[in-house]
């Protein structure tokens, strides 16, 4: 059994990230997203830079390309789902922002696409100092290295 | 907002799963708010009955919070109702300050204004919310 904390995407939601090192080529990004009851409508996560110019990569996904992905069908689900560049892609150190959008769709509390954020986390050694709806939207991000 | 899922075994499923209560996170409450803003809209077809804790906290070398309790239950229409203030305060002539703040319903939006919390500015007042699913 899993217990989750999630904020519902009612217009946008966006987390921050910073890349401290050398640039990285994105292998993809994967928000921890939850899908209650198949919504409809088109979902976008985009990754911009934090100086604002513009978006590094863009992506668009239905609740089904997530639903279809397991091998039981359900309507309700929670994964880390990727986001992989169509060309590829480095991102250089500084900030970013990752934004999870949507066209086509409308909250409800019977259907919605939700972001859950870190929450029982055993490799999260940094207890946060408020609760755990305070907590970062969990995402992951793979980077490709060199075969050598 | 900020919600509670319990999911059952696996990744994937085809009933809903457990949605628990649903809480809010904290808002801040702005100083000298003369007239009514909107913290939130409330629908009672999915929650008629909203418990808030209310929190006044000052920040710095003087340690003061006051909190109180409010219930807003519908009957087709919204009613608010207060608790009484708790906590303390070092400095006995500020506390009058946790009645600057004042809520109100207008329809099914909960509002407020506050008053000059001049000595407070670096105070946190937050709000938070624990509703009962309908």
């Amino acid at each position: 059994m899993s217990t989750l904390v999630v904020d519902p995407l009612i217009t946008t939601l966006e987390k921050t990230f910073y890349l401290s090192g050398d640039r990285v080529q994105l292998g993809c990004i994967a928000p921890y997203l939850y899908v209650h009851n198949a919504p409809a409508g088109t979902f976008l996560v985009s990754i911009t830079s934090d100086t604002g110019s513009g978006a590094v990569i863009q992506k668009t996904f239905t609740s089904t390309d997530i639903l279809s992905s397991f091998s039981s069908v359900g309507n309700y689900a929670h994964v880390f789902f990727p986001i992989i560049p169509d060309v590829p892609c480095q991102l250089e150190r500084g900030g970013y922002i990752i934004t999870l959008s949507a066209t086509g769709y409308t909250y409800t509390e019977g259907s919605y696409l939700g972001w859950i954020r870190q929450h029982e986390n055993p490799n999260d050694i940094f207890t946060p100092t408020g609760t755990d709806f305070d907590n970062p939207l969990a995402t992951r991000m793979k980077v490709l290295s060199r075969i050598k | 907002m900020t919600r509670v899922i319990t999911f059952a075994d696996g990744f994937s499923s085809a009933t809903v799963p457990n949605t628990g209560t649903v809480y809010q996170a904290s808002y801040t409450l702005l100083n000298n708010q003369s007239s009514a803003a909107t913290i939130l809209t409330l629908d009672p077809t999915k929650v008629k009955t909203h418990f808030y804790m209310i929190e006044i906290e000052r920040l710095g070398s003087v340690q003061y919070r006051q909190s109180i309790e409010a219930v807003l239950t519908y009957n087709g229409i919204w009613e608010l109702n207060f608790g009484n203030w708790q906590g303390s305060d070092l400095v006995a002539s500020t506390l009058a300050v946790p009645q600057n703040i004042t809520l109100t319903i207008s329809g099914n939006n909960l509002q407020y204004t506050s008053g000059n919390l001049s000595g407070h500015t670096a105070s946190k007042i937050k709000i938070a919310d624990t509703g009962i699913i309908a």
